[in-house]
This record gives structure tokens, C-alpha cells and sequence, in this order.
């Protein structure tokens, strides 16, 4: 029979422990309010740095052919900032092995006009500078021919723009605010996800294989309450941890972008702001909650097969990284929105509702099928919870097998 | 009124991977009478710790019945455990909660009124001296002291039977004899005391009745004296042994 009253003292009991546990601090408050983000600025420092060094690099050119025929071209290569030119005796050897960035080759065309030849450039694109140094050259010789042209319609009577005839103009309607929406949502949503299941980690396992290997486990189940009420103490518990380790990454996260974000954006910061909409915060808690306790169940059914916590450590890992490396490569997909089949797909589908939410996109129909799912998922863990909770000797800690076994051996069996 | 202990051929038969079906209590039958000390003697692996884990509704029953206050262990599980309390050497308490907080929390999820816990608190802490490191994490507590807190919380709930599964394994003399001492006075409160041991001179001294378990069996049950003048051995240890040795 289920008593709420011992619910709460399982609950606070668990807590209370928790909250006097260094490495539970640490995972739950410490790291989402303060690791990622130092970890983040670090990363976006280090990275605005390397791009600082690659783009100031000088590009070594070698130029060959016939030189005569592109002379000018030639001058104003040689005269490129960032770009030194340089002369090696296998060139293609040269590029393979880094020695140079680039071979640019000039030859005159078969067609009769005085200034019309062709540049052929030889590079390694799997190489950074080699890439770069194209590029600028690249640059170069459009700007070369696209000043010829001006110049040959000049001669031809042509005005400037007569000769220009399509005039591209660029506008982003994006606001300040929708710019910030958009970074926070690349960043944000799988951060979040990642601190739900590492926050509620250490709590579930310290709750079940913990406890096995403390030895309190058979002390707790001699309490005068159901043990349905025991569970729904502990699970409540690390469910609880995993939403908090969760909200609090997502507050410090959008609060701290700005300065995150600073030493990449540079001068652009200016022209971002990092806001999210009020109206989504409701919906942000509420996927987080459902989250976490889809995941605490899953990691206090992994949990419940270890004996020691080390065992747990083990056995939850591959689930871990799964749960983790699975929306981190998926959200990397560009252009990647929450459509009906997204929707029933555990984790990803509240990663991409929080990221719309982030944008102020609420899709209902689909959000509402994500609840919906994410409802059932929980509803489908807890069974299984409950299913594996009769077997005696998991209770006690006296099953050998793994979660594997159990499932084939038992529940499959048992069913057929 | 109901027996505080009634068992009838209560059975716990188990299965390992490796060893197959393993019979761990065989249809064992005994009683204890209000307010006395009845002794579960056996060696090591003979099935005490399985009798009682299923007393205590730790374990459930393969076969037979076991009833504490006329509850049956394995339907009314929840009212067997607010009548009981149980200790066991193997069973630790929560390192990361004061002494204060343990008994506080097994009071209150064993039934004991909100009202009356705090005097409750108080009144076991001032029994058992745990008063100067009442609010000492447990893990900070030497083992003597866990101990005592570790009864503490045992009796937290007042409950009228006490179970205790080999209580001074790991104790030193002094520890051992203070157990004992704390035994005998909670049998004197009146409370019906179900206890395991290996220890023969322990159970000699403290118990009113035994009960000579082996290999999942009971094989005598009765006072010191009935169990002398059957076997016709004075020592409890000689009397052990003519019980074992009849049987094989």
C-alpha cells in the first residue's frame, strides 16, 4: 500500500544523506553550475585562438609557367599579405609533405586574345593551410579578372553599373534576440541532457548498488513500510538530483553565454542577445522532469544488478554513454526539427523540444506526442522495475547474473 | 492472545546458478512464549540466518508459516515489521546520518507516533549513553559505539518481539558482554527476544529455550535442562554435539 508519508522519510532519509556526500555535491550542484561552463569558455578561448593563428598564417605559394602571361596577376600575388612566395623542386611532394601550401600554374590559352590564360591551382584540401592559402588566392585572382572586366567594359563604353547589371543585396531579418535563441539552442538542450543523466547517475547508483555494499540495504528493508513506498522514496530521490543537476546547467548555461561566447563572437557579440523566452521555462522544467525520471529509472534498474558500486560503474557506463553520445550526434545534424517520428524517440525528442523552446518554437502537436511518449517510456521502465523488484534475490543482492540474463532467462520465459 | 512466535513447517528452498535448488530451511517448527529469550543454535550455514531473515519477512517462505502477533509473515509483511525489531551483525546503518537521525528515522517508518518521537529519541539516546556523539556522523563512530546506536534504532519503535541474528560476532569481550547485558534487560521490559548464535556458553547463559538447528533442521528443541536430560550431556556444546551426531 502506498503511504506518502513514508515516501517523504525515505525521500528526505536519502537526501539528507546525499547532500553530506562530497562526489554527490560535486556531480549534482558543483559541475552543472560551474564545470561546463569554465569548461565551455576554455573551449571557446582555445578555439578562438587557433582560428586567431591559422587565419594570420602565411601561405607558402609556389607560382609556375609562364609567368609572362599573367603578370599582373603575378605582382599582386607576390604583393598578398599572408602570402610569401617560394620555389621548391617537386612541388606536389612538397605540398604532400607540408613543406608548401600551394602550387599556382599559369598557361596561355589556345583563343587568340592578348591577356587570356589559365591558372591552375594545386593544393591538398585535406590539409588546413593548404585550403586556406588556395582560398586567398583564389580570392585574388577573382578580384584580378573582376577588375579586368571593369576596366574592358570601361574601354567599351560600358558605365560602371551597366556593367555590373545584377546587384546582390543581403538582409537578416533575425533579431538580436533570435541570434542568442539560436546559439543557446545549438549549445544548451544537449548540455542539459548530458547533466540530467550524469547528475542522476551517482544518486541511483549509490542508492542501490551503494547501499548493497554498505550493507544498509537489508536494514532499510526491515522498516514497517511497504517497499513499494522504499523505492518511490529512492527513485523520487535521484529523480529529483538528475532535475536539479539538470536546471541548474540549463540557468547557468543561459546566464553565463554571453561570456562564454565572447572570445569567438568578438566584435558580433554586440549584435546577439542571449535571452530565453519566459513562456518556454514551463515547458523547459517539464521536459526536464519527465527526462529525469525516465532516466533515474533506467539507471537504478542497471544499478540493481551490481553488488558493489564500483559493479554499478560498470554496468551503467555503456548505457550512459549511450544515452549521451546518441543526442550529441544527432543535434549536430543541421537543420534537424522535432517532426512526428523525432517526437517518439526517447531523449532526442525532448532535446529537440527544448532546443524549440529555446527559440519560442512550440510545435504542440508534437510536444504534446513527446510528453505523451516520454510518459510511456517512464510508464514502460517502471514496470520493468517492477517486474524485476519481485524476484527475491535481486532484492537482497544474492542474483548473479546480469540485466541481460535476467531479462532473457526470467521476464522472456516467464512470458512465453 | 497470539503466540509473539509461531512457526509450522516453514520451508526455504532456493535457487543457486551454480549449485542448483538449495534447501536452506527444512519444514522447521517451533514457538517462543511471551517476554523470554529463545535461542536459535547452529553452526555456521545450519539455517538460522535464513529462519530469521523469513521471520523478519526479509526472505519469503517456499513452504509452511511463520506468524509474529498472529500476523503471517508472508501476507502481512508490513505488520510483522512494525512488530519487530530486528538486528543482525551483517546489517549496518546509514554512515551518512548522526546517530540522532537514525533512530529518529526507524521510530518514524516503523509507526511510532510523530508526536512522541523526539521524547522517544531522547529517552533512547540517554539509555544506551550515545548522548555525546548523538549528532556524530555514524561513519565517524568507533564500533562500540555503533552498536549501541545500531540497538538503538532496533528497539526505536518499541516493538514487543526483538530479533537478533548473532549480535556479538565481531565483538570484543567487553562489547560481547555488554550485549548480553542489554539482552537480558530488554527481556526483563518484558519483551520476547528471538536470538541466533554459534556461541554455546552465550546461549547457555542468556536463553531460556533453544533450539538446535543443522542443515535446515531442527533437531531438539526445549529448556537447558529438558535438552540435559535428553541427550544426557551436562555441557551445552556435548549436548549439541549428541544432537548432531544422532541424527548422522
Amino acid at each position: 500500500m502506498i503511504r506518502f508519508p513514508d515516501i517523504r522519510l525515505v525521500f528526505l532519509r536519502e537526501l539528507r544523506g546525499a547532500l553530506r556526500e562530497r562526489s554527490i555535491v560535486i556531480n549534482v550542484v558543483l559541475v552543472p553550475l560551474f564545470m561546463y561552463p569554465i569548461l565551455l569558455w576554455m573551449v571557446y578561448t582555445g578555439l578562438s585562438f587557433v582560428i586567431g593563428q591559422t587565419e594570420n598564417f602565411t601561405a607558402r605559394v609556389m607560382i609556375a609557367g609562364d609567368t609572362e602571361a599573367g603578370g599582373a596577376l603575378v605582382q599582386k600575388i607576390k604583393a598578398a599579405d599572408r602570402v610569401t612566395i617560394t620555389t621548391v623542386d617537386t612541388p606536389r611532394d612538397a605540398i604532400r609533405d607540408g613543406r608548401l601550401d600551394l602550387l599556382v600554374e599559369l598557361a596561355p590559352r589556345d583563343g587568340g586574345y592578348a591577356d587570356d590564360f589559365e591558372v591552375r591551382f594545386t593544393g591538398d584540401s585535406s590539409k588546413d593551410r593548404s585550403r586556406i592559402a588556395t582560398s586567398r588566392v583564389e580570392d585574388l585572382v577573382t578580384r584580378h579578372r573582376t577588375a579586368y572586366l571593369e576596366a574592358a567594359g570601361r574601354n567599351r563604353g560600358l558605365s560602371g553599373p551597366e556593367y555590373q547589371m545584377i546587384w546582390i543585396e543581403r538582409e537578416n531579418i533575425s533579431s538580436e534576440r533570435d541570434m542568442g535563441r539560436f546559439i543557446l539552442g545549438m549549445a544548451v538542450p544537449v548540455l542539459v541532457i548530458i547533466m540530467v543523466i550524469v547528475g542522476g547517475m551517482y544518486p541511483a547508483l549509490d542508492a542501490t548498488a551503494g547501499e548493497r555494499e554498505r550493507s544498509t540495504w537489508e536494514t532499510t528493508l526491515t522498516a514497517a513500510t511497504d517497499r513499494v513506498n522504499v523505492l518511490a522514496g529512492k527513485y523520487l530521490y535521484v529523480a529529483a538530483l538528475s532535475t536539479t543537476a539538470g536546471l541548474l546547467n540549463f540557468a547557468a548555461m543561459s546566464l553565463s553565454m554571453r561570456t562564454l561566447m565572447a572570445p569567438l563572437l568578438g566584435d558580433r557579440l554586440e549584435s546577439v542577445a542571449f535571452t530565453i523566452p519566459w513562456a518556454s521555462v514551463p515547458l523547459i522544467v517539464v521536459v526536464t522532469v519527465l527526462l529525469a525520471l525516465f532516466v533515474s529509472a533506467l539507471l537504478m534498474i542497471v544499478a540493481s544488478f551490481a553488488r558493489t558500486f564500483k559493479d554499478a560503474q560498470s554496468l551503467a557506463g555503456p548505457f550512459v554513454t549511450v544515452m549521451i553520445l546518441v543526442p550529441a550526434v544527432f543535434m549536430q545534424f543541421p537543420g534537424l526539427e522535432l517532426t512526428t517520428w523525432l517526437a517518439c524517440v526517447p531523449i532526442i525528442n525532448v532535446c529537440l523540444v527544448f532546443r524549440e523552446a529555446i527559440g519560442g518554437v512550440y510545435q504542440w502537436p508534437q510536444i504534446g506526442l513527446t510528453l505523451l511518449m516520454e510518459g510511456l517510456y517512464i510508464w514502460i521502465v517502471l514496470r520493468l522495475a517492477s517486474a524485476i523488484t519481485r524476484y527475491e534475490d535481486i532484492m537482497t543482492g544474492s542474483y548473479e547474473g546480469g540485466l541481460t540474463g535476467f531479462l532473457k532467462h526470467r521476464l522472456l520465459r516467464r512470458t512465453s | 492472545m497470539a503466540e509473539p512466535v509461531f512457526v509450522k513447517d516453514l520451508t526455504k528452498t532456493y535457487y543457486d546458478e551454480s549449485r542448483g535448488p538449495v534447501h536452506a530451511v527444512r519444514q522447521i517448527g517451533f514457538d517462543c512464549r511471551p517476554g523470554e529469550i529463545f535461542g536459535l543454535l547452529g553452526a555456521n550455514g545450519a539455517g538460522k540466518t535464513t529462519t530469521l531473515r523469513m521471520l523478519t519477512t526479509i526472505l519469503k517462505p517456499t513452504a509452511g508459516t511463520a506468524k509474529i502477533m498472529g500476523y503471517d509473515v508472508a501476507e502481512e509483511p508490513v505488520e510483522v515489521r512494525r512488530r519487530l525489531g530486528f538486528y543482525s551483525a551483517t546489517t549496518a546503518l546509514y554512515p551518512r546520518l548522526s546517530a540522532r537521525e537514525t533512530i529518529e528515522f526507524f521510530a518514524r517508518i516503523n509507526g511510532y507516533p510523530a508526536s512522541g518521537t523526539p521524547a522517544r529519541v531522547d529517552e533512547l539516546i540517554e539509555r544506551f549513553g550515545i548522548g555525546e556523539y548523538a549528532r556524530t556522523r555514524i561513519d565517524k563512530l568507533s564500533s562500540g559505539m555503533k552498536q549501541k546506536v545500531a540497538i538503538a534504532r532496533t528497539v526505536a519503535h518499541d516493538p514487543p518481539i526483538l530479533v537478533f541474528d548473532e549480535p556479538t560476532v565481531g565483538l570484543d569481550v567487553l562489547n560481547a558482554l555488554e550485549m548480553q547485558g542489554i539482552l537480558a534487560e530488554l527481556k526483563a521490559q518484558g519483551k520476547t527476544i528471538l536470538f541466533s548464535t554459534h556461541i554455546m556458553s552465550e546461549a547457555e547463559k542468556l536463553c531460556d529455550r533453544i533450539a538446535i538447528i543443522h542443515e535446515g533442521r531442527i533437531l531438539a528443541c526445549g529448556t537447558l535442562e529438558s535438552l540435559r536430560e535428553r541427550t544426557g550431556a551436562h555441557y551445552l556444546e556435548d549436548v549439541f554435539v549428541s544432537c548432531i551426531t544422532e541424527v548422522s
